[in-house]
């Protein structure tokens, strides 16, 4: 608690309302879909002229139809002009979309256009994070992930690890502590996205949150000792202990170039156990570190109310939230 | 058990610009981001000054509901987004202490002290007392002292919940806390 110009008396009695019981899962979570749900009747409309189509008007079916002939004009004008419009338009898909496999391709491509190790670590750990979200959309759109999505995360992983392992010493411990957060907020993120999951995706998370951790094992013993570290990534992360890949990659996914970089069954020599098997005990905890800066902005809703009597709370709801939602009730806006 | 944790954004600032550009377009990714985020630290808030988790969770819902309609309205906030939503917060709860029925809540609250057992009832109305304390103060005054002392704040993140400069803020801080001392040591802190 922060003393300054509080006595003891006010600080002991202030902490008394400090503790909060936790909050009941299950309503914090009915809490959230019913805000999600109403963030979906609040989002603006695609088309202003959705009524047409109820009234058929528009002659096809928009979804099944005029979705298909724009993303087909789309990849067609792409492949013949460039593709920059077509990449770009990818990079918003979601695995089972038309441009997925775009989007993939690009990020294939762009691998090869990072000159240094560090620039590729960071490029595939970029890589890693946006499989997270599509796992995390997907997901919360009550969807289960494809297993190619968590084989491909994987695979991003695997392979900042192997480059990772050819960095000098210096090197290799700065690229080990960042991918060491990365992996984990993903870790973090993993976790939360299990409990809005739907039975049927748990599995998959499950299994994909044992990876994330199983990785994490690895970079905090490369920390430790990069000997090892190199020697357990070149023996394809098998190397004393019996750990196949946790997500296992379905066919589409080995077709990747890098496919004889990852996840290879090697015959594990029998070297001293260096455990990074087991899962991450500590995953941390959530990052608070983050504070606004101190420039006022006009949205208070706390406009004067500072000298006000007891009981009074007019002054600061009353005339605050102008124009931001910042006070809806009692009909003050 | 009890969590006692000041609340902290886990947002990076650097990253929160973006998020609320892709909130403010209702991508549902940022909104859960947001969501998950900020709605545990509101909540504990609520629970602090109201001491109620029916209330709290009505509270957050509140909070994120008004957020989302300003989004609608393409008045959401720009930046400072933890403050702008602890400040939506706040005016829920000094509205519900406006709208409070003071004497059927506190036959209620004696009502439920009454059946629990002796330390514990003496504990609930310790910290009854407190809340309705922190009630009689002004609702700026309310702001400081919660952000500042329970939520742990720093001057200027508390100014920047209040739209006030940072000496404002320390003047209202000294006035609060020596309305509370007078409020805490009164025999019926009512």
């Amino acid at each position: 608690m922060n003393h300054d110009e509080i006595d003891n008396e006010v600080s002991t009695r202030l902490e008394e309302i400090k503790s909060v019981p936790p909050r009941d899962i299950a309503m914090a979570m009915r809490g959230r879909a019913n805000f999600l749900n109403e963030a979906m009747k609040l989002e603006p409309t695609v088309s202003a002229r959705g009524f047409l189509r109820h009234i058929r008007w528009i002659p096809f079916e928009k979804e099944k139809f005029a979705m298909n002939i724009l993303v087909s004009i789309i990849v067609v004008t792409g492949l013949l002009f460039g593709g920059g419009a077509t990449v770009s338009a990818a990079q918003d898909d979601l695995p089972g979309q038309p441009l997925y496999a775009v989007k993939t391709a690009s990020e294939d491509i762009s691998l090869q256009f990072r000159n240094t190790p560090e620039e590729k670590v960071a490029r595939l750990m970029e890589l890693a994070q946006i499989r997270i979200q599509e796992m995390t959309a997907l997901t919360e759109a009550g969807q289960t992930p494809p297993e190619a999505v968590a084989a491909r995360l994987e695979q991003h992983i695997q392979m900042a690890l192997q480059t990772c392992a050819k960095m000098e010493d210096a090197a290799l411990d700065q690229t080990l502590l960042q991918i060491r957060d990365q992996l984990r907020q993903q870790d973090r993120d993993m976790e939360q996205l299990q409990l809005h999951a739907s039975s049927d995706a748990l599995p998959l998370l499950e299994r994909t949150r044992t990876m994330l951790q199983l990785r994490l094992q690895l970079v905090d013993d490369g920390l430790l000792n990069r000997e090892q570290f190199r020697h357990t990534v070149r023996n394809g992360f098998n190397f004393g202990q019996n750990v196949t890949p946790v997500v296992t990659p379905v066919g589409t996914q080995n077709q990747n170039q890098n496919q004889n970089q990852n996840g290879q069954p090697t015959s594990a020599p029998g070297g001293p156990n260096t455990d990074p098997g087991g899962p991450n005990d500590n995953p941390g905890g959530p990052n608070y570190d983050s504070t606004p800066g101190s420039n006022n902005d006009n949205e208070s809703g706390s406009g004067n109310g500072s000298g006000s009597g007891p009981d009074n709370g007019s002054g600061g709801s009353g005339s605050g939230g102008s124009g931001s939602g910042g006070n809806g009730n009692g009909g003050k806006k | 058990m009890s969590v006692s944790t000041s609340y902290k954004m886990r947002i990076p600032v650097t990253e929160e610009q973006g998020l609320l550009q892709r909130a403010a377009q209702f991508n549902r990714q940022a909104l859960a981001q947001i969501y998950d985020a900020y709605s545990p630290g509101i909540y504990r808030y609520a629970m602090r000054l109201l001491g109620d988790t029916t209330l709290a969770e009505d509270c957050v819902a509140d909070t994120f509901s008004r957020f989302l309609k300003s989004l609608h309205n393409k008045q959401g906030p720009r930046d400072h987004l933890q403050a702008y939503l602890f400040r939506i917060a706040h005016n829920w709860i000094v509205d519900h202490y406006r709208s409070w029925q003071e004497t059927s809540q506190l036959d209620e609250a004696l009502r439920s002290e009454t059946d629990l057992p002796e330390n514990e009832a003496a504990k609930h109305i310790r910290q009854r007392q407190v809340r309705d304390a922190i009630r009689r103060l002004s609702p700026d005054q309310q702001k400081v002292v919660a952000l500042k002392f329970l939520e742990e704040w720093s001057n200027e993140e508390v100014a920047n919940a209040l739209g006030k400069p940072v000496g404002a803020v320390k003047s209202i801080q000294h006035r609060a806390l020596e309305s509370l001392r007078k409020f805490l040591s009164e025999k019926d802190c009512r």
